[in-house]
């Protein structure tokens, strides 16, 4: 059965979210001196905000008492794409005393540091973050020789690709697919927008005042009347799951599904599990891939209160 | 410092040749617009029968662009020791680095800058971000272990003029400047191509600003399936012996 990767952030969720199918949990515990360093905006796992962080190494090693309890193993995610030579100082150290307190692997895609770290440490388990931005099967053999032992596709990844990587690799790799969370329009790994900074809304969605240009010199602004210009969000489309593809992924091998979330307070990581487990429980419940989808689509509507639509789909079937 | 013309054709050269090193050709952004091979040789002839160096760009793949690569490169086996290599996708880099091309150079997109134009205000002298903060937004790949950089064989980072300044200190190779289109973000989303193959290639209808100021302190730029700024202003870096033109933005 495909298995759900859930986002923890304290020791009291562990119990909870194991009792309600986690099978795989990931957290982001911010290496001593680090903040002080460089503050929370230039974090070193992609959540600039502190809600989303572990409270320190006391809680860390409880969350991982809690969850070998129940046989369920913790990643630590590490995964900002890039690593300076002055964050070594940190990070190095950082790896070791979680190694050392149990971590059963990290969440990572700066390849330097994976190939540094997975040759010191071989019974890591080394997941490439959809930061890794891998969308083909060379990116994947990359990685791999560099000793990652899965990888954590990203969503801008289409159905049929994510078949035919599994195809390829399923077998020697832990294939990962985000399912809910995400923003699968925009490739997450190359966005160099900055965040953390301020509460307003993230760049890609602001209406912005937006003008045509005219094709042939872009450094032509060609003067439009006013009625040509509109609002428009940078992105405008945002589906809403990736719950519908449960199915496919089953069949083609993926290890497991994942939602983001480690801001979320504990009640919420409990409606996206509850969420993600009945999805779950209808591949059981279901003969074929069609009867999935409709039992699936009944859960929608349940959840969303209207009818899904094609461009809800992270991985929408294209014909 | 060596100067070098990103084009999207040896047309852009007309009005001539003066003060210009080398060319760059080829995409970062989409796979479906990769030369063909034929336009590649074209281009490379034309840079050697001018004195130019030739730097082979490529984009950001799928398996599709994989596969159109490796055809690429092996026809190119015979002339790549004479070209550099610029590679927007460590799949990308997995088929090239057992060639014998010249160079190989870190893209744009794998330098990891930090782009947004909001940063000349957020990390502004006085903001509460500390000083290796501040340092950390105006780095790139460059910066990071020198050792690691050589090991995988990469000569060259390819970067972007950041409007709130680039970090000039601890550069473990060279650095290569793009003016003045710089790219902040993009997506596999387009109206051709992926959403609605096949691809009929004018994605530079598809093109538009976008304002939002003050919040966003400058205008962005959409072409196609990619997010430019504009930064004509080139600092004096150190760590740079290269600068590339781009007299628009290529996608």
């Amino acid at each position: 059965m495909i298995k759900i990767e859930c986002p923890v952030t304290q020791s009291r969720e562990v119990k909870i979210l194991a009792r309600m199918g986690a099978d795989i949990f990931y957290c982001g515990l911010i290496p001593d001196g680090w903040l002080d360093k460089y503050g929370t905006a230039a974090a070193p796992n992609r959540k600039e905000e502190l809600v989303s962080q572990v409270k320190g190494k006391e809680d860390f090693k409880k969350i991982l008492a809690l969850s070998h309890k129940e046989n369920i193993p913790v990643y630590n995610t590490l995964n900002s794409p890039m690593y300076t030579l002055d964050q070594y100082d940190l990070v190095l150290p950082f790896v070791d005393e979680l190694v050392s307190m149990g971590v059963d692997g990290f969440i990572i895609a700066d390849p330097f540091l994976l190939k540094f770290l997975s040759l010191k440490y071989k019974s890591i388990r080394w997941m490439i973050s959809t930061m890794g931005g891998v969308l083909n099967a060379e990116a994947c053999h990359f990685y791999k020789e560099l000793g990652a032992t899965g990888i954590t596709l990203p969503t801008s990844v289409t159905l049929e690709e994510i078949k035919d990587l599994s195809s390829r690799f399923s077998r020697s790799l832990d294939l990962v697919a985000f399912v809910l969370n995400e923003n699968p329009v925009g490739i997450n790994a190359y966005c160099a927008f900055a965040h953390g900074f301020d509460d307003s809304i993230t760049p890609c969605r602001r209406l912005y005042h937006s003008r045509p240009l005219g094709c042939k010199s872009c450094s032509q602004v060609v003067d439009v009347p006013s009625s040509q210009v509109v609002e428009r969000p940078a992105v405008y489309i945002e589906p809403s799951t990736g719950l519908d593809s449960l199915w496919d992924f089953q069949e083609c091998g993926i290890c497991a599904v994942k939602f983001s979330g480690r801001f979320f307070p504990l009640e919420e990581k409990m409606q996206y599990m509850q969420y993600i487990s009945k999805a779950r429980s209808l591949l059981e419940e279901s003969a074929s891939r069609d009867e999935f989808i409709k039992k699936y689509g009944l859960l929608f509507h349940h959840i969303h209160k209207r009818p899904m639509a094609i461009e809800d789909s992270y991985y929408p079937v294209r014909s | 410092m060596e100067r070098f013309i990103f084009m999207r054709d040896k047309k852009a050269l007309a009005g001539g040749k003066e003060n210009i090193q080398g060319i760059y050709y080829g995409n970062e952004f989409c796979e479906y617009h990769i030369p063909s091979i034929e336009q590649i040789i074209d281009h490379y002839e034309f840079a050697e029968k001018n004195g130019l160096k030739f730097v082979l760009v490529t984009p950001l793949i799928s398996d599709y662009g994989a596969n159109l690569l490796r055809k690429t490169f092996s026809r190119l086996e015979s002339i790549c020791s004479k070209m550099e290599l610029v590679f927007n996708d460590y799949g990308a880099y997995h088929i090239a680095h057992s060639m014998k091309f010249k160079s190989l150079a870190l893209g744009r997109i794998l330098s990891r800058q930090k782009r947004d134009p909001r940063l000349t205000k957020f990390i502004s002298p006085g903001s509460k971000v500390p000083k290796f903060g501040v340092d950390y937004f105006k780095k790139s790949v460059a910066n990071s272990p020198p050792q690691f950089l050589k090991e995988f064989g990469i000569s060259r980072v390819e970067i972007d003029n950041l409007l709130h300044g680039n970090f000039d200190e601890d550069c473990a190779v060279s650095c290569s400047l793009y003016y003045p289109w710089g790219y902040i973000s993009m997506s596999r989303w387009c109206h051709g191509g992926l959403t609605n193959p096949p691809c009929n290639k004018d994605c530079c209808k598809d093109s538009c600003t976008l304002d939002d100021r003050p919040i966003m302190p400058v205008e962005l730029y959409h072409f196609g399936n990619v997010l430019f700024f504009k930064n004509s202003k080139i600092p004096f870096l150190k760590s740079v012996d290269r600068l590339v033109y781009m007299p628009e933005p290529i996608i």
